[in-house]
């Protein structure tokens, strides 16, 4: 696994390199570090004080503050933590599930890939906030319940690429005589497919990091995302909404920090997948990409 | 051709009866049922066991869902437990609001999406490209709600010109109407699908001009604006069609964050409203709905395909 | 805002008349011109039976039909389709005059068989409704001609409580009284046109309607909206006229806009409702503390914009029992609180063992909700928020399947034993808190009240006593009134008439 840990850093070097993907990954630290270090920051999302409720932004509160009084900018620091927790843990429940399904699918390609990549039809022909909804209709309002439902909704995107990955590695030199050395199948999809599959991967996490950032926001926009107080971005924008005559700046701020966030992820994203197929260029003469 | 998309529709029957089973017992596990929502909470224990019993809710899961399996297949989808109006005439109410949004946002989408692709293909990496690009990817990112907000405030609380909640104004009785209604959610959704068809559009652009038979062609001598009209365009509708079709397919019952935002009446709204009450037949008519849409979209898609590329063969 | 109605009475002979209000007319109502009223309303109609007085209904009812007798907004009794009403001296019965020339939709005169088929509808527990919790006071009736009926109670009634059930009976027509939940069967100032389910409803002018010069406009449509701002920004662009049954939130907006709003006298009240058989709050010191635990200012400037009234006790300012001095004693006060919490001898532990059960799909809830935490956290007590939305909250408070939450209760404005036909005030069969009521001093306050048909001393003392019990007892913490059934009216509208139940009456607006 050094090998690997040795390449994603050189990814990140090259990233840094970039100037879009390194103002992207500049953002996403400070939105990090804010979320993580907000206990020791002076600023409590939770305080109220109904009599400053609505006010515009002013020295005191940069954002202004909330039917209830309480600091916006405050809560928009807490409430990235609400959106990072649920980046993460969906991306990890995904990859979790997804992945195994897409080798599994991939490696053996008979009733089995069938059976498999049905299931994940299934899971695609519902929108996904649709299917996102019903099962915290299931579950009840809770960040955990945010995190799983964006996960599963994860889980087709990384099933597909493992599969087209075993699919595209599976005839290979290196595989065939691992297989011939009589290496079981769950040491050939795990320790020598996966490690070669890795870099589509990578991206695939960031993608769908912007895309659950973006699905939570818009879960809690539609009133079904961790449940209040806790702060949540696409909650601000929610309860914002209502006061659009009132207090405007309430939903625009929360926003601008959601929408560059997702810019961030994306940018990083794209500027990755750039990187990595250059590399495929370079090692094969011709795009990946590229069209039949 | 018929053969195969018998086999297509056939193959379809599966996924449907799994996703609308699937659904209805997740839906049915939830706490609270349709009853107390009929009933409302002052009634008495009186009230509350009729209602269960009028509506068949003493019986077993499977058994409901079988019931309802039973006459849907004869084209009776039953009563909304909460208006008691007929599930087919509420989605029909809703699915032409559905459409007409999907494809005023459809429309917005090619008006973008189409030129700024061709302005960046035309000198990959330019400074244009560049720009367009940038444009795209905000396209992407901005969450469609925070973007439908800041055209309420815009058009609606400031300037005053555009409604802030939008109705379902048929476009054939009062176009008029039915723009100053659909103007600011279709932006809304239109922007967003028009910087995922740039992207796709330029993508295939700039793949076709470098592929073999343009090469060809260019070295054979034809026109420049024959090549691209002729041959560039030609194949790189293919990714086009499929990504408009499959925007259509998510809109049926996915547009329901930008529907919230301006109130708009359509079908995934009414979903919403059909968990939130727990009307399991209004519940079961929307899902059906909406996957048979979206399947069929993907037919379509993949017979376009066929028209568009004859390379194409179906096994 | 008096009824244009009341002109063409004579003043001359009920039993209990009030004042004179017809002097009091707006001069500008006179000169109101008709035509075609476009009211946005926020929910579709449920059915068109006048004894079902949910507010899905509060649009049609006194459009299609008219009461026995109606109250001014203030309360005082005016007659209706009955003419006079005698109460005898030992208030165990009341004797109706009906008025003459009244004929249904159907073209039935109206006459004493209506009222009869009326009330045996109303005391039927199938048919009866929102009607039947208010029959149980009632023996039997009798018809001597067909224009007198009757009525005999069970014991000697207080006379306001039998009014109430006067203005709570509307006639319906008897050959169509099986049918009424899908045919209207009144005699009222519209009939029905058309309806489009779930988007409109259209009614045209009663040509035979028995009140002079009314209705006012000919043609009266009602377009129904699923939101809130929708039907504000129908009104802006002038696509209606009227928006009825909006929020708090919008009116004051639309107010400050130019729009004109009318709230009328039957609001409702917000109930922080505790579930006394349950965990720390089977302690009353510690239900008490939340007496003093509403920050009642907050939770009316947040919630409701402000438009309403704090209130300790569950009765609009309309209520006989209002008592505006619990206001001040029962005000926000967390000293006083956490002094009650010290009393109750309980745990920390224990103090934070519950969650507030909130209505998520109601915003204004999740405010308030936010409030009471606040207040809590402010002494000490962390508690979470358990939110649900639509069919799992409403189950929750059928069930009584919660310790605490916010719900409005309705009837505040009326006779005061009738709060107790909302679930968390009912005395028996009390969903949340079960047989035997576990509060048996405010199950005979209620009865000392439906009982006091003595003087006015006797009726005070009863009320009093009540108002004490509910303080004492904590089981419901009112916070404030507010406003349902609003009427925001674009500036062209005139001669809004309120409705003591804050039903929409369309028979006096007219064009300015």
């Amino acid at each position: 696994m050094t090998g690997t840990l040795a390449r994603l850093k050189g990814l990140l070097r090259r990233l840094l390199a970039r100037r879009g993907a390194a103002l992207g990954l500049g953002f996403l630290a400070l939105v990090a570090l804010a979320a993580g270090f907000a206990t020791v920051l002076p600023f409590d999302p939770l305080s109220q004080s109904v009599a400053a409720s609505l006010l515009p932004p002013s020295a005191e509160n940069w954002f202004g503050t909330d039917e209830l009084g309480r600091g916006i900018l405050a809560r928009v620091i807490y409430g990235a933590r609400t959106s990072l927790v649920t980046a993460v843990g969906a991306v990890v429940i995904a990859a979790l599930v997804g992945v195994p399904i897409g080798l599994a699918a991939g490696f053996y390609g008979d009733w089995r890939d069938s059976l498999l990549m049905r299931c994940i039809d299934v899971l695609l022909a519902l929108p996904n906030i649709l299917f996102a909804m019903a099962l915290i209709a299931v579950l009840g309002r809770s960040q955990g319940a945010a995190l799983i439902a964006v996960g599963i909704a994860g889980i087709p995107g990384f099933a597909r690429i493992a599969r087209a990955q075993v699919m595209a590695l599976r005839q290979l030199d290196f595989v065939t005589a691992v297989r011939g050395f009589g290496g079981s199948p769950g040491y050939i999809m795990f320790r020598t497919i996966l490690p070669n599959a890795l870099s589509p991967l990578v991206v695939q996490a960031i993608v769908l990091a912007s895309i659950a950032i973006l699905l939570e926001a818009a879960l809690a926009f539609l009133g079904v995302g961790v449940p209040p107080p806790t702060p949540s971005w696409g909650e601000m924008l929610r309860t914002g909404k209502s006061y659009l005559y009132e207090a405007p700046t309430y939903a625009v701020l929360p926003g601008i920090v959601l929408t560059l966030t997702i810019l961030s992820l994306d940018t990083i994203g794209r500027t990755l997948t750039a990187i990595l197929d250059r590399d495929e260029t370079d090692a094969s003469g011709e795009t990946i990409g590229g069209r039949r | 051709m018929t053969g195969y998309v018998l086999r297509r529709l056939f193959q379809m029957l599966p996924v449907l009866l799994i996703a609308s089973f699937a659904i209805f017992a997740m839906i049915y596990a939830v706490p609270g049922g349709p009853v107390a929502v009929i009933v409302g909470e002052n009634a008495g224990p009186e009230e509350i066991a009729a209602a269960i019993q009028r509506y068949g809710l003493d019986r077993p899961m499977v058994v409901q869902y079988a019931d309802w399996l039973g006459r849907a297949l004869t084209g009776d989808f039953g009563l909304s437990l909460h208006s008691r109006q007929p599930v087919l005439q509420l989605i029909g109410e809703r699915l032409p609001a559905t459409l007409q949004l999907a494809l005023a946002a459809i429309f917005v989408a090619l008006v973008i999406g189409i030129p700024v692709a061709i302005a960046s293909a035309v000198k990959p990496n330019s400074w244009l490209d560049r720009l367009l690009s940038g444009w795209s990817a905000l396209a992407l990112g901005v969450p469609t709600f925070w973007l439908g907000i800041l055209l309420i405030l815009l058009f609606a609380v400031e300037l005053r010109w555009l409604p802030s909640a939008s109705r379902h104004v048929p476009f054939w009785e009062s176009p008029v109407d039915a723009l100053r209604s659909l103007a600011l959610p279709a932006i809304t959704l239109g922007t967003y699908v028009s910087g995922i068809l740039a992207r796709f559009l330029r993508a295939s652009l700039i793949g076709e001009a470098r592929a073999d038979y343009v090469r060809t062609a260019r070295a054979k001598g034809v026109p420049e604006n024959r090549i691209v009209g002729l041959h560039i365009m030609r194949n790189a509708l293919l990714p086009f069609v499929t990504i408009v079709g499959l925007m259509m397919a998510n809109f049926i019952g996915g547009a329901v964050v930008t529907e919230a935002v301006f109130t708009y009446p359509g079908l995934g709204r009414l979903l919403i409203q059909a968990i939130s009450t727990r009307d399991y037949p209004l519940l079961q008519g929307c899902i059906l709905v909406i996957l048979v849409a979206y399947m069929l979209i993907n037919l379509t898609v993949d017979m376009l395909y066929a028209w568009i590329d004859p390379r194409i063969e179906y096994r | 805002m008096t009824k244009l109605s009341r002109r063409q009475f004579g003043m001359a002979s009920f039993a209990l008349a009030g004042v004179s209000l017809a002097g009091a007319l707006p001069a500008a109502a006179q000169q109101l011109k008709g035509g075609r009223l476009r009211v946005a309303v926020l929910s579709e109609l449920a059915n068109y039976d006048p004894q079902q007085l949910s507010t899905v209904n509060f649009h049609v009812i006194k459009n299609l039909y008219d009461s026995l007798i109606e109250y001014t907004p203030e309360g005082k009794p005016e007659p209706s389709l009955a003419t006079e009403w005698t109460i005898a001296p030992d208030k165990t019965s009341v004797t109706l005059k009906l008025r003459s020339g009244v004929t249904f939709h159907s073209g039935t005169p109206f006459k004493a068989d209506s009222v009869l088929a009326t009330l045996q509808k109303g005391a039927d527990p199938k048919r009866g409704k929102n009607v039947f919790a208010t029959m149980s006071i009632v023996k039997d009736w009798s018809a001597p001609d067909d224009s007198t009926v009757t009525i005999n109670f069970k014991a000697p009634v207080p006379e306001r409580q039998m009014l109430d059930l006067l203005q709570f009976l509307i006639p319906i027509d008897p050959k169509g009284i099986d049918t009424v939940e899908t045919v209207p069967a009144g005699t009222g100032p519209y009939t029905l046109v058309n309806r489009a389910v779930g988007q409109s409803l259209t009614l045209k002018a009663n040509p035979k309607y028995w009140r002079e010069k009314q209705p006012v406009v000919q043609d009266l449509v009602f377009t129904v909206f699923s939101e809130d701002a929708s039907a504000s920004a129908a009104l802006e662009s002038g696509a209606v006229d009227i928006v009825y049954n909006g929020s708090s939130r919008s009116a004051v907006r639309l107010k400050n806009a130019g729009f004109q709003v009318f709230a009328g006298p039957g609001p409702l009240v917000q109930v922080f409702r505790i579930n006394s058989t349950r965990g720390p709050f089977r302690n009353k010191a510690f239900r008490q503390a939340f007496n003093h635990l509403m920050d009642r200012a907050s939770i009316l400037r947040v919630g409701y914009a402000g438009m309403g009234k704090v209130v300790a006790l569950p009765w609009a300012p309309a209520s006989p029992a209002y008592d505006e001095s619990y206001n001040a004693t029962y005000a926000y006060d967390l000293e006083k609180a956490k002094k009650l919490i010290a009393a109750s001898g309980l745990s920390a532990d224990e103090l934070k063992s519950w969650k507030l059960l909130v209505n998520g799909s109601d915003e204004p809830s999740v405010a308030i909700s936010q409030i009471v935490q606040g207040s809590l956290q402010k002494i000490g007590i962390p508690v979470e928020l358990d939110m649900r939305q639509g069919a799992e909250y409403v189950t929750a408070l059928l069930g009584g399947d919660f310790a605490a939450t916010f719900g409005a209760v309705g009837n505040v404005q009326k006779f005061p034993s009738r709060v107790a036909t909302n679930s968390i005030y009912r005395t028996s069969g009390n969903p949340v808190l079960k047989d035997p009521h576990p509060h048996p001093d405010y199950v005979a306050a209620i009865a000392r009240v439906d009982g006091a048909s003595g003087g006015a001393a006797e009726v005070k003392a009863a009320y009093d006593n009540l108002n004490k019990v509910m303080v004492e007892e904590a089981f419901g913490i009112p916070t404030n009134s507010y406003d349902v059934g609003l009427i925001v009216a674009s500036d062209k509208i005139g001669g809004v008439t309120l409705d003591i139940d804050n039903l929409f009456i369309a028979r006096t607006i007219g064009f300015k």
